[in-house]
């Protein structure tokens, strides 16, 4: 099980938003998806959900390029959150989960055991349970994360794709969602996540891909990729590193370099 | 923290909306000049299958009931279903609780398709014309305002209130227009006034011929559709990695909202609102999810139309209002108080 893409490229009227791009998602990682705005994080994530197709080169699931899957088949295989998570009517914490069942049901289908069994892991693993007859319109921007990530666990895709999931959240919120990513990961799913904190990228991904203006700079382990030399290159800013007694890898302290 | 939401169990919110929908019916064609008990009507409409409607021997009150009053209200039935429900159709595409025919200027479409066939005299070589013209126009419509305000599935309120009002004044002045030329024969005019007013007069059982099979089809096709609606509410790219086609969904989607305003327009005119308010109101009894929110919107269109209806003949009778007027009445203020809840929610 695995998505790939092979020297894939996006560009929307003439514009590359994404050059040459070789990444592969695999079972077992975190992988973080770090640059500065509008370096092609988001696009790499729609290009790898199906959502945009590959101008250039090609993506594959399992070695079938996406463009020849069928959306329902490729909706039980790979699960993007979006980075809006707005809910427009008051739908229960469990519909909107259960629409995660989408791909799974015929149109006049009811669901069965099975599906209700999908739901109610997912909302147990997201940690929604006790929000199941909640409006989810009147949810915090936290629980919110965490319903949608729920939406995209009951569709049993084993490539979870989140955009920038942590940026509306507090800092507890941040760090719940993404302890939740790291544990999905190390169950086996196959995950990516764009994110803006590089501090939190340290801390929770096995994996990085860095990018800059649509171009991957470097991809591979993250305490490799996301070194403050890589980092001080790719964002233009100097990385200093604090250390406390008890914490050996340190966080970055960012500044502007003086001209 | 909001509590947690209490819906009512659907099937008794059904059995309440056809309880309600045949008692309003039985009262729409029992009040009027010659007032017929419902007990009565009953009768009547048994006696109906077995004796002519009309002739030295038949019973006055049956032609009054078989050839005036039910074709009225069956018209008004499956216009206010179609109305009701092309309104949520909307509002879930839309992702917008303001989207309906009137307000987003799909039955003005339909109105100018259906004055032109009449004017073109398409309407005089055969009846099915006015709807086919008239869907076509809803369609076009439809498609003008959501190609302008939708990005990603999302539109945001100020755009398509804005769209709507723009779109609406140019049809509406295309029509006036139409009109204008032709003024010159007066039944014309008369008759294409109608369908700018709207309202269920004088209307026969070939209207009931015209409209039923295009909104029957229609009502299915929405109750078919209704899952992929649902999956909308978190914007169309969610929509498509839950496994939608998006594209085709939508496409379906908007031809189905066009045939039943362009249908309901084609026999009644602009009647207006109705795909405004009934989606709402019954969204806050049995939620947002379209598989129940369909059926139970048909009825309560039904209901409201014909009860809008009896109140527009009876309220100053023998003067009949406009139906349009007594719809206008209950959804004006309604649709001003959902701007005023629009504007809590943005916090402007």
């Amino acid at each position: 099980m695995s998505l790939t893409a092979e020297r894939a490229g996006v560009a929307v009227a003439g514009r590359d938003l994404l050059r040459e791009a070789t990444v592969t998602i695999a079972p077992g990682q975190f992988v973080a998806l770090v640059g500065p705005n509008g370096s092609g994080k988001s696009t790499l994530l729609r290009l790898l959900a199906g959502l945009w197709p590959a101008t250039s080169g090609r993506v594959t699931l399992d070695g079938v390029p996406l463009a020849r899957l069928e959306r329902r088949h490729l909706a039980r295989a790979v699960a993007l959150v979006p980075q809006d998570t707005h809910v427009a009517f008051a739908f229960t914490v469990r519909e909107v989960v259960a629409m995660g069942r989408h791909a799974h049901l015929g149109r006049f289908e009811r669901e069965r055991a099975r599906d209700r069994e999908a739901i109610a892991t997912a909302m147990a693993r997201a940690d929604v349970a006790g929000l199941a007859e909640r409006d989810a319109t009147a949810l915090s921007g936290g629980e919110r994360q965490r319903v949608l990530i729920a939406r995209s666990l009951a569709t049993e895709a084993r490539h979870l794709l989140l955009d920038e999931p942590t940026a509306s959240l507090d800092v507890a919120h941040a760090l719940d969602v993404l302890a939740l990513c790291r544990r999905l990961a190390d169950d086996g799913h196959a995950v990516a996540v764009a994110l803006h904190d590089l501090n939190l990228a340290r801390r929770f991904a096995t994996d990085a891909i860095l990018l800059r203006g649509g171009t991957i700079m470097a991809a591979g382990p993250a305490a490799r990729v996301l070194s403050p030399d890589a980092v001080s290159e790719v964002f233009g800013v100097a990385v200093a590193i604090a250390r406390t007694a008890a914490d050996t890898e340190g966080v970055y302290v960012f500044s502007r370099p003086q001209p | 923290m909001s509590p947690a939401l209490r819906r009512l169990p659907f099937s008794g919110v059904l059995l309440v909306l056809v309880v309600l929908l045949v008692a309003i019916a039985v009262a729409g064609v029992g009040v009027g000049s010659v007032s017929i008990p419902p007990g009565r009507v009953l009768h009547l409409l048994a006696e109906a299958t077995r004796a002519p409607w009309w002739g030295p021997d038949a019973d006055p009150d049956l032609a009054i009931l078989m050839a005036i009053r039910l074709p009225r209200v069956v018209v008004g039935l499956l216009v206010g279903a179609a109305l009701a429900v092309a309104g949520a159709q909307m509002q879930g595409l839309f992702q917008n609780p303001m989207a309906s025919p009137d307000v987003i200027a799909t039955s003005t479409g339909a109105a100018l398709g259906a004055v032109l066939a009449f004017v073109l005299g398409l309407s005089a070589l055969h009846v099915a014309w006015i709807p086919a013209f008239a869907c076509t126009g809803a369609l076009v419509s439809l498609a003008i305002i959501y190609a302008l305000t939708t990005r990603r599935g999302r539109t945001p309120v100020p755009m398509l209130l804005l769209a709507g009002v723009a779109l609406n004044a140019l049809l509406g002045a295309a029509t006036s227009f139409l009109i204008s030329l032709s003024f010159v024969r007066y039944e014309v005019a008369q008759e294409v006034l109608f369908w700018m007013m709207g309202g269920l007069d004088d209307r026969t059982w070939t209207h009931v011929l015209m409209a039923a099979p295009p909104i029957a089809v229609g009502l299915v096709a929405a109750l078919v559709l209704a899952r992929d609606l649902d999956l909308f509410t978190t914007g169309e790219e969610a929509a498509a990695t839950l496994g939608l086609d998006v594209e085709r969904a939508k496409l379906r989607v908007l031809a189905v909202a066009a045939i039943l305003t362009g249908t309901a327009v084609a026999v009644c005119g602009v009647i207006g609102f109705v795909g405004l308010i009934v989606p709402h109101a019954v969204r806050l009894v049995v939620g947002p999810a379209h598989r129940r929110l369909i059926p139970a919107v048909a009825l309560a269109g039904a209901a409201f139309v014909v009860a809008a209806d009896l109140v527009a003949r009876t309220v100053v009778a023998p003067t009949e209002l406009r139906l349009g007027i007594v719809t206008g009445l209950c959804g004006a203020p309604f649709f001003l108080w959902l701007l005023a809840q629009y504007r809590r929610e943005v916090g402007a």
